[in-house]
């Protein structure tokens, strides 16, 4: 029997109401720890979870000198994922509780613009509400509640999504067209050699990519030597030589970046103002 | 507003309405031009001919609303494709919610035109929510990962899943993403049990592949719209991408006018400049 | 490649193992020099002019959720709201992630309260606004034109929303300082933004503001662990072409075997 095999019925229960019960009764008794026990306790526990993922990945799966030797930390990566999935899941609840918190304190209190906070809850209970029953009922005309079929509340559910939210979203990302033309009418000034070197290659990689910017450059051969200057050759070429010398460069820079903040979290070695702040607290 | 403000605002709206009217009058009358494939496109075309067909491929599509213009007709060319050459696949989301659900609604209408059933031909896994951890575990054990499809079977009794236990069945991991989800899956996926990838992406994030491209760990990019078209060239099926190039075409060349029109302005203006203290 | 081989192992050790000999080499009194940022120079200047002008800065960390990227963000974040609490200067920071939310408003009250200006923090500046990219960009951008802000800072990781962020700030004449390991934002940031700051620069960016030893050190072993790489690089090209030019030498690309490419 799998460890984290997964439980059903009355075991099941048992098991949320242990948990939520001793993770009340922990968090009841981490509350009234010192400041300086808490920081001992983060420090351990940063630690910890760090270095499950790194012993996981670090130690071998078998050893030559220990033929007993199998990574005991291996078959935890499963439950690890699904316990991560969990825990995600709570975080869209965060969200939407924390929303509903700021938004209701806005109409409470009449504050300017407050029928957009209604708006917010206009939208978000129908797509609740309309999203999870079109998940549960079928789309056929048996009735289903409130007056409606179960195909009028798909069709509810069509409206809300295809009809409102994608196009909507859609449209908010396409203003960056229009900002990304204005933007290229204001700031792309070449005032040095850099400037307009970075020009050229712009204009190549963007005829290159459309037909209209192909079709300037089909006369020249398909082959040979010449054919290197069709346009998207030439935007293949600076895609493959320049930008992705300078894109791995970046890549490795941020990578050893990325590599020393995290192990100074995972150590706790992190300072500055807000770390020292919380160290000089009593 | 005050008339200085309006004025200096006038030239933003210009901008604004021509774009705007280009791209309208495009997308209504566009031109057919023939799209012939580049190399990374071709690549990916011909890493996906090559899988074997017993092989599930996952199509990771880790897109919202907003990038649909480009990452719609990428995934509805790659799932024709798909399609048309007889190959499970498996959708699936770990980054944006709303990704299983767009892809749904498109595999479902190309499947009717295909004579493709849900649950035999392919299967949607739906959202998963934890992130890196979930895909790691995802390649050690794809049933306890997923329990579920999108329409609350089990994964196990969905015939398109028999056999399918983890990393070692699944033929490929195509990534369709408007999101920085690329490097998980070469780390996690490629890296570790050398599954092959292919990428297929926004325009702006399409210089970043390239290095995983030249090292091999992607097997093949379909980079932006253009992308899509050379790929909807390729498979042999007409679609959005292609209908899409000439309002594309039409808007890089209103782009690169409008470059050369602000330097003209900013040449025109240090002349008058200099003239003046002259 | 599920778990690492020896050769892997030891290149991380011995990078882990500069990085922090470097952090306790710094704690010991050894001083580390840093070339001059322009864009993390330019933030006491924008924050400067904020206060002069008097109205807000803005601060928002994009679509980041609770990692290194965002716990970067935080530390610049910090020393900002110092600033804005010694020259009283309002700091409105949306927070597109519910996590990194409450962790933003206690850095800031905590920032306020270590300048003696407790009173003066105002917890409605700090807000939660929404988890959808472009629900959480309009809403900024909404922020930017109404309250008439002076500086934006841009720390983080930024998505599609960047140029959208950064075209509006432009638009409201306000001072742009941005940062973001995002390299596909990288290039919108340099159009529309004022200063900014690239690649390995935004880890630095705490080390050179506050220039506390540790991180300073940090700086000091990465840059050292970014040689290493260097090396390993020239040496697995060298190995490369070896294997290309005499292959009855050099039999395969050792190195690449051993990083778990060959």
């Amino acid at each position: 029997m799998h460890p984290f095999a997964p439980v059903h019925g009355r075991e099941l229960w048992i098991y949320i109401a242990a948990a939520t019960a001793g993770w009340i009764a922990l968090f009841a008794l981490l509350h009234r720890l010192p400041l300086r026990h808490k920081r001992a306790l983060t420090i351990a526990l940063t630690f910890i979870a760090g270095l499950f993922y790194t012993l996981e990945f670090y130690l071998p799966a078998k050893s030559h000198w220990f033929p007993w030797w199998k990574n005991p930390l291996s078959d935890l990566i499963v439950p690890m994922g699904n316990a991560m999935n969990v825990i995600f899941g709570f975080t869209l609840a965060l969200g939407l509780i924390n929303l509903a918190m700021i938004h209701g304190r806005n109409i409470a209190r009449k504050r300017p613009g407050w029928f957009n906070s209604a708006a917010f809850f206009a939208a978000m209970i129908s797509m609740i509400v309309f999203g999870l029953w079109q998940t549960y009922t079928p789309d056929t005309n048996r009735p289903a509640a409130l007056g409606l079929s179960c195909a009028q509340v798909h069709r509810v559910y069509d409206v809300l999504f295809n009809g409102l939210l994608q196009p909507l979203g859609a449209t908010v990302f396409s203003i960056l067209a229009f900002y990304m033309a204005t933007a290229a009418f204001r700031a792309f000034r070449i005032r040095a050699a850099e400037a307009a070197l970075m020009m050229a290659s712009a204009f190549i990689v963007m005829l290159g990519q459309v037909p209209v910017g192909r079709a300037l450059t089909n006369w020249l051969p398909a082959h040979g030597f010449y054919s290197q200057f069709r346009l998207e050759r030439f935007m293949g070429w600076i895609l493959n030589t320049w930008s992705m010398a300078g894109v791995r460069a970046v890549g490795f820079g941020l990578a050893v970046g990325g590599l020393s903040m995290a192990l100074r979290i995972w150590l706790s070695l992190e300072r500055g103002s807000f770390f020292e702040m919380r160290e000089s607290k009593p | 507003m005050s008339v200085a403000a309006g004025r200096s605002e006038r030239p933003r709206y210009v901008i604004y309405a021509l774009l705007w009217l280009i791209v309208i009058v495009t997308l209504i009358w566009p031109i057919p031009s023939p799209m012939k494939a580049s190399p990374p496109v071709r690549s990916l075309h011909n890493a996906i001919e090559a899988l074997p067909r017993n092989k599930l491929v996952i199509l990771s599509v880790s897109w919202d609303v907003g990038t649909r213009g480009e990452n719609g007709p990428q995934t509805a060319a790659l799932v024709q494709h798909l399609f048309k050459s007889g190959r499970r696949f498996a959708i699936f989301g770990w980054a944006y919610p709303t990704g299983p659900m767009l892809a749904e609604g498109i595999a479902q209408s190309l499947s009717r035109k295909y004579g493709k059933r849900y649950g035999t031909d392919w299967v949607n896994w739906g959202f998963k929510a934890g992130g890196i951890p979930t895909l790691q575990a995802l390649a050690k054990d794809i049933p306890r990962t997923i329990v579920e499809d999108i329409r609350h079977t089990t994964i196990t009794d969905v015939p398109a899943m028999a056999g399918v236990r983890d990393w070692h069945e699944i033929g490929m991991v195509i990534d369709i993403t408007g999101s920085a989800t690329l490097d998980a899956w070469v780390a996690f996926w490629q890296g570790v049990y050398g599954v092959p990838l292919g990428y297929a992406c926004t325009g702006v994030m399409g210089p970043e592949a390239f290095p995983y491209l030249d090292a091999g760990q992607i097997k093949g990019v379909l980079n932006a719209l253009v992308g899509a078209a050379e790929y909807e060239a390729m498979v042999g099926i007409g679609g959005q991408g292609q209908q899409r190039m000439t309002s594309q075409s039409a808007a890089h060349v209103l782009i690169i006018a409008l470059i050369i029109l602000g330097n003209v302005l900013m040449v025109r203006d240090r002349r008058r400049k200099a003239g003046d203290r002259g | 490649m599920e778990h690492a081989n020896e050769f892997q192992a030891a290149l991380f050790l011995l990078i882990g193992i500069v990085i922090v000999g470097a952090i306790l080499m710094a704690r010991r009194g050894r001083a580390f020099h840093v070339r001059r940022i322009p864009g993390l120079s330019a933030i006491d200047e924008a924050v400067g002019r904020a206060t002069e002008m008097g109205r807000p800065i803005l601060f928002t960390m994009g679509l980041s959720v609770l990692d290194i990227v965002s716990m970067q963000a935080l530390a610049i974040l910090s020393h900002i709201a110092r600033l804005a609490a010694r020259f009283g200067t309002r700091l409105i920071v949306p927070v597109a992630d519910v996590p990194l939310y409450t962790l933003t408003e206690e850095i800031c009250r905590e920032a306020f309260t270590a300048e003696g200006k407790a009173d003066a923090f105002n917890p409605q500046d700090i807000m939660f606004l929404s988890d959808q990219q472009f629900a959480y960009g309009a809403a900024v951008v909404g922020i930017m034109h109404r309250e008439r802000v002076a500086t934006c800072f841009y720390f983080g990781y930024f998505y599609a929303e960047s140029l959208l962020l950064a075209e509006s700030g432009a638009i409201a004449g306000a001072v742009q300082v941005a940062g973001t390991p995002a390299t596909t934002q990288i290039p919108f940031f340099i159009v529309a933004a004022d200063y900014v700051i690239i690649g390995d620069e935004y880890y630095a960016g705490s080390a050179y503001l506050s220039r506390e030893p540790t991180l300073l050190g940090s700086l000091f072993g990465q840059d050292i662990g970014k040689g290493i790489v260097l090396a390993l690089i020239v040496a697995g090209s060298v190995i490369a072409v070896l294997h290309q030019l005499f292959p009855h030498l050099v039999r395969s690309n050792i190195l690449a075997k051993w990083l778990g490419a060959g």
